[in-house]
């Protein structure tokens, strides 16, 4: 018999710990996305729960300031109710902003203008570069009813941990943005939330 | 089949409480909630939890005055707590320390790195 065509044990036993070293590193890295994922679903879940179970305008808007404050990690925001004619946007609640300073959004200010005309999540490209009331804008969240834009979740500075926002967040600021109008145009309370 | 730890979550944020529990819950754990720092005393001094996930920012006891008080009490003084902070900046990170906290993670908070933290301190 040839020796060389005998398969070496000890080589045989390091190929196998390898090939389950190997699988085993596959099986956390997939147990970690399924975390992530998990925890992504959580998020949504807990959010769409709460932003349903309000009575009332305020109630809704409450449950908002705490998902963009908690989940997106942004704790300078606020609601703004858009009125027309004009348009301009009226200050409804918000955090870390003061309510005098921000009473009124005129909608020609950009972002705020594309935000209005389009009913989309807007992420401006360089926040610093066009400021509402001194505070560079992250994200408009549009508030929309039969395809027109009554409100405006608008993010200024998100916490200082947190540089930008990433895809995960963008998923998020959408989910907020379609079940906060809905929910919004079920209770009384916001003007013209209903559709 | 082993006892499930608890884990007691104070947060003013009914979001929050439902993100934690949604993410701690399918994970095996019991899990306990209050509403504020002075609820959050009152119920681990009833409960004795096996950890305690505190929110800084409360109503009528803060999330570090109540560390505070249940590192004070003789029953609670041994429980962990993993602080929840807003504010990533050295020096909330060594009032946390400073104030007998285990750990802290930051909002907002990510479900993996959360459950690494629990876990790695119950030991399981």
């Amino acid at each position: 018999m040839n020796a060389d065509l005998t398969p070496d044990p000890v080589t045989g036993v390091d190929a196998r710990i390898a090939k389950l070293g190997a699988d085993l590193r596959h099986a956390i890295s997939r147990a970690l996305v399924a975390e992530h994922r998990v925890g992504r679903l959580a998020q949504l879940l807990a959010a769409v729960a709460e932003l349903h179970s309000g009575d009332d305008a305020g109630a809704v808007v409450t449950t908002v300031k705490e998902i963009v404050a908690n989940l997106v990690g942004c704790e300078e925001m606020g609601v703004f109710a858009v009125q027309r004619p004009g348009p301009v946007l009226t200050y409804v609640d918000g955090i870390g902003i003061d309510a005098n300073a921000f009473a009124t959004i005129p909608a020609s200010a950009e972002p705020i203008a594309a935000a209005l005309a389009t009913p989309v999540v807007l992420v401006p490209g360089h926040p610093e570069s066009s400021p509402v009331h001194g505070r560079p804008v992250t994200a408009c969240v549009p508030l929309v009813a039969g395809g027109q834009v009554f409100g405006l979740i608008v993010l200024f500075r998100l916490v200082l941990q947190k540089p930008r926002l990433n895809a995960d967040d963008l998923e998020l600021l959408r989910f907020l943005s379609d079940h906060a109008s809905r929910a919004l145009g079920r209770v009384p309370g916001f003007p013209g939330a209903a559709s | 089949m082993t006892t499930p730890k608890t884990i007691l979550v104070a947060d003013d944020s009914t979001t929050a409480l439902m993100m934690h529990k949604m993410i701690l819950g399918t994970h095996g754990f019991r899990l306990l909630t209050a509403n504020d720092g002075l609820e959050a005393v009152n119920s681990a001094t009833a409960n004795l939890p096996d950890l305690i996930l505190m929110d800084v920012v409360m109503p009528r006891m803060t999330g570090f005055e109540a560390v505070r008080a249940l590192k004070a009490k003789d029953e609670t003084r041994d429980i962990p707590i993993i602080m929840v902070t807003t504010r990533a900046e050295p020096k909330v990170i060594e009032t946390c320390y400073s104030a007998g906290c285990h750990d802290y993670v930051n909002k907002p908070v990510d479900g993996p790195v959360l459950l690494a933290k629990v876990r790695s301190i119950l030991g399981n």
